[in-house]
């Protein structure tokens, strides 16, 4: 299992490398131009223009540039915002933000889709399954933005009408709330509900009908027959052989889906005004702030990559086959 | 019905609480009459056993002989009550007296494995990978036996080595995946028989593997017969393997049982056009050279609409007007005990296979 | 043991071969098969017809409704009618003009999307699927890279190129195309890789075709099935991912509309003009849900597999 381990660990380093090679070539020659404001600006020397280009290495080779911001990565500086902010600090705050959404909405998602798609490879064809199904079609159909605005919309709406505050729309957590630990972690608590909301209905019903393929495969495999012909209960044939071979594809599918998940945090931190990873990269790219766009990217990339190592550890602990590979 | 009295004795020697001398049997172990099974397709209803009959005595050897489609797995598979529900399952199938055809999941479930085990045909999808096979066993052992793990454990090392598995403490920590085809069928048959079963099923158990290997399983089946003091149903496509170690055999055809007796009798004195069939059709070690086979021809009936009487007589070269009108029963025919579904049984008589 | 037996005497003839029964099998064109399982399939039947008379709406709006898009009527921000099917905005806009504006031209983006990339993705999934070697290579690195950064901070980061310029419509369309075709290719890399090692290419060059030959006229038409249930999805995500650009800014820039940009504009006056948002919201999730029951017939009809569980 230590040997699996440190392989997947040396495989994942230069997928980090490499990322950031692209990420940092896409954002330089794809991306927009830092000095279009500037350009926009009446008044504005062609000489002041050329300093600031000068001054953000703008007039150095697309590799030299790379290699001077990667020293600078390693060493721990991102360079500043528009706002002549630290970018790493900034990064760092919003990603605790958006992680909390993220793995909650995560958790949530699996073990509602774990339960959801098994029921339904059980009790295939029968009401429930059609049932679940079709909103699980209806749900991964929508739009996030859409579901996000509606939950808000609708959380609102039943604000009003109950005459209080059960639904919180704006922000991770309410300004300078004091009180102690569980105090402040209640009231976060509060305000994930609808933005995860958001993510879990989307993600769980893409996810359910993954496991209910999955479930069914597994449930007409040979070794279920023959641990009902051990005499086995099925309540142990389902539990202890059939979820446990079925439940591995379903890790590959959730560590692919993180980076969609992250995706959809960028929508709904930006719907729900939290100050997550999300909504900065959405505001960064604004204001065309170089810095904190190329630095999100890495940082992502970064993330994903460790997640997916995570979800590759946990699968060779599931399936003993991958352990020799 | 617990069997912590039985511990497994690799001599195979007697077991206390047993009926009856090995062979001979005051009383079959297992009694099927009549059993047929259906199942519900969206095509309509499609029989794929009907009428079939045969008997088990304790310790015996019946082979269950046919074609792919003929049945003869389906109707094991009914009489340990593993069908999907979409099965419709008549007749009677006895255990020891006991009727156990509609008996509820959880009665059924006392037998499983216990009185009545199986051994399937494709080792590697059989064994759940992600459980090590020491696991696999223990777990057979446990469902049926107050014992702890540790313990089961330790019968599960005892019963691998039984089936010829070398340094069998090591493998038991082992996943199947890391097992040789061959091996895998004998941790297979060493879970089958933890727990000393009354009958064990094998169904195709050397149909997956190489033919190098299949002897060696089959001396591993017997072996692993008489320490359990079971009796074995092997169900096999396989003439050979069904002369070299069956006592008694079943012939099927179509979802029927065409003929049925001892081993000798069927072989020697085919009373079923088919059964004949099947015998000429092999090549033979005394064949002078150049010889051509001689294959059944036609192709087996659709079991969604089968032919109207006997369902073997669009093939058979035999087949006479009422044969395509009436069922042929299964009834006794010449012999000890040796029965067969054809109009014409007695007039085969006088076609001699030829005895090897 | 020479042949068979003599019929022993007291038998009658032999039984005649036309006894024999066969299965009675009728040879069906593969195609056929598909659009007969298709057709069973009710739902996405259903779902097929709504999306015709969604799209077929969307393109022919222009000529069918009572208004133009751009009519300025003189009822502010009425509620659904008889008059106004989708009621009306602050200035006096017929919404429902206005959402099959939008519908008009996020669905041609997403169409667009579509035949781009499933055209690019096909050709380098099965470039790469045959000759494998460096294109596969390359490819497989790629796709992979680019799993690691999610899709839309890629596509919001190239899209802000074009921001808020006017007519962007057909640049965000190859933005997202750019990024669209790596699933496909992967797929249809996969068909090729274990096609190319079945025994009918074998013989194919056997008789001497070439490379063109076998890819164009024997691995091609094999792969066509899920080339094609992949693009009917990529048309949903195409939109989905155009109008979720949209509703951030970052896609179609005014004076185009998209529905993205509608339900923007619709959520910010959600709570006291609720057609403004719903409205243009359910005609984008209606369009998706269709092609995604679509998709899922299609896949259902190439490719059925009974799951039913065994035991």
């Amino acid at each position: 299992m230590l040997a699996f381990t440190l392989r997947r660990l040396a495989v994942s380093i230069p997928v980090v490398i490499a990322s950031s090679f692209i990420v940092f070539v896409l954002v330089a020659t794809a991306g927009g131009d830092p000095l279009a404001d500037l350009r926009l600006r009446p008044g504005v020397s062609e000489a002041t223009i050329q300093l600031r280009r000068h001054q953000l290495n703008l007039d150095k080779p697309v590799l030299q540039r790379y290699g001077i911001w990667v020293k600078g990565a390693v060493r721990g500086d991102l360079g500043r915002s528009v706002g002549n902010e630290e970018v790493r600090p900034l990064l760092l705050r919003r990603l605790g933000v958006t992680m909390r959404l993220v793995l909650f909405a995560t958790l949530v998602s699996v073990i509602v889709a774990v339960f959801i798609g098994s029921m339904g490879a059980v009790k295939q064809y029968s009401k429930f399954d059609y049932t679940a199904t079709f909103f699980a079609f209806v749900f991964f159909s929508m739009p996030v933005f859409w579901l996000a605005a509606l939950l808000r919309d609708q959380g609102i709406r039943m604000n009003l009408r109950l005459g209080r505050r059960l639904f919180f729309v704006v922000g991770e957590q309410t300004p300078g709330l004091s009180g102690g630990f569980v105090t402040v972690w209640l009231d976060r608590l509060g305000h994930l509900i609808l933005p995860s909301l958001t993510l879990v209905l989307i993600q769980m019903a893409a996810w359910s009908r993954f496991q209910r393929g999955s479930m069914l495969e597994v449930l007409n495999a040979d070794y279920i027959r023959t641990a009902r012909a051990k005499g086995i209960s099925s309540a142990r044939v389902l539990f202890h052989h059939a979820l446990r071979n079925a439940m591995i594809p379903v890790v590959t599918v959730v560590a692919i889906d993180f980076a969609t998940i992250l995706g959809g945090a960028v929508i709904t931190e930006t719907v729900f005004g939290w100050t997550g990873m999300g909504r900065l990269l959405v505001d960064a790219l604004k204001v065309q702030d170089v810095n904190v766009v190329q630095a999100w990217l890495l940082v992502t990339a970064v993330l994903v990559v460790v997640f997916n190592l995570l979800a590759d550890l946990l699968y060779g602990y599931l399936d003993p086959r991958t352990r020799t590979t | 019905m617990s069997r912590t009295d039985g511990a497994l004795q690799a001599d195979g020697g007697g077991h206390p609480g047993r009926s009856g001398v090995p062979g001979t049997g005051d009383q079959p172990v297992l009694v099927v009459e009549d059993l047929g099974v259906s199942f519900a397709t969206p095509d309509g209803p499609v029989n794929a056993v009907r009428g079939v009959s045969f008997t088990v005595d304790s310790e015996e050897v019946v082979g269950i002989v046919g074609e792919s489609g003929s049945g003869k797995s389906v109707t094991m598979m009914a009489v340990m009550g593993l069908l999907p529900k979409t099965a419709t399952v008549t007749g009677s199938v006895r255990f020891r007296g006991e009727e156990i055809l509609g008996l509820s999941e959880k009665e059924l479930r006392r037998h499983r494995g216990n009185h009545l085990a199986m051994v399937f045909q494709d080792p590697l999808t059989s064994l759940n990978p992600v459980f090590t096979v020491g696991n696999q066993i223990a777990e057979a052992i446990r469902v049926h036996n107050a014992m702890s793990h540790k313990e089961a454990v330790e019968r599960a090392v005892t019963l691998l080595e039984l089936v010829g598995i070398p340094n069998p403490r090591q493998r038991a920590g082992q996943y199947p995946h890391e097992f040789s085809g061959g091996m895998r069928q004998r941790a297979m048959i060493a879970m089958s028989i933890s727990n000393n079963p009354d009958v064990l099923i094998a169904d195709e158990p050397t149909t997956a593997l190489d033919v190098t290997i299949q002897a060696q399983i089959l001396e591993v089946l017997d072996r692993a017969q008489a320490a359990a003091c079971s009796a074995i149903v092997l169900i096999t496509h396989d003439l050979g393997v069904v002369a070299g170690m069956a006592d008694r055999v079943l012939v099927m055809y179509a979802g029927r049982a065409v003929e049925n007796g001892s081993v000798d009798d069927v072989f020697l004195h085919p009373r079923h056009p088919y059964t004949l069939g099947l015998l000429e059709s092999l090549p033979r070690l005394d064949s002078q050279g150049h010889e051509r086979l001689t294959p059944i021809t036609g192709a087996p009936p659709s079991l969604l609409h089968p032919p109207p009487g006997c369902p073997f007589h669009p093939r058979c070269r035999f087949a006479q007007p009422m044969c395509s009108e009436v069922v042929p029963e299964l009834r006794f025919v010449g012999g000890l005990g040796q029965r067969a579904s054809c109009h014409y049984a007695e007039e085969l008589e006088a076609v001699e296979t030829g005895a090897p | 043991m020479a042949d068979l037996a003599p019929p022993p005497v007291g038998l009658p003839e032999p039984a005649t071969s036309d006894q024999l029964v066969e299965f009675g099998v009728e040879a069906t064109s593969q195609w056929r098969r598909v659009l007969r399982r298709f057709l069973r399939h009710r739902l996405a039947l259903a779902s097929l017809i709504v999306l015709l008379v969604l799209v077929v709406a969307s393109f022919m709006g222009g000529t069918l409704a009572r208004y133009r898009y751009d009519d300025l009527t003189a009822d502010f921000s009425t509620g659904p009618s008889l008059r106004h099917w989708f009621g009306t905005d602050t200035i006096g806009h017929d919404t429902f003009a206005q959402v099959l504006r939008g519908a008009r031209r996020s669905l041609l983006v997403a169409f667009l999307v579509a035949a781009l990339s499933t055209s690019f993705g096909a050709l380098i999934g099965a470039l790469a699927g045959y000759y494998r070697g460096i294109i596969d290579l390359i490819l497989m690195r790629f796709t992979d890279l680019f799993l690691t950064i999610p899709t839309l901070a890629v596509l919001l980061v190239v899209a802000a190129r074009y921001r808020g310029q006017s007519g962007n419509w057909l640049a965000i369309s190859f933005v997202i195309a750019a990024f669209a075709w790596m699933p496909l290719a992967r797929v249809v890399r996969g068909i090729f890789l274990s096609l190319r090692e079945r025994e009918f290419v074998e013989a194919a060059r056997a008789l001497g075709a070439n490379d063109r030959r076998i890819i164009l006229r024997h691995l091609l038409p094999n792969s066509l099935g899920p080339i094609i249930v992949n693009a009917t999805l990529l048309v949903g995500t195409a939109i989905v991912i155009e109008t979720a650009l949209s509703f951030l800014g970052f896609g179609i820039a005014p004076p185009d509309t998209s529905l993205g940009r509608l339900v923007a504009e619709g959520a910010v006056a959600s709570r006291t003009r609720w057609w403004l948002f719903y409205m243009p919201g359910l005609y984008l999730v209606l369009i998706s849900l269709c092609i995604n029951f679509v998709g899922d017939g299609l896949r259902d009809a190439i490719d059925p597999q009974q799951k039913r569980v065994r035991a």
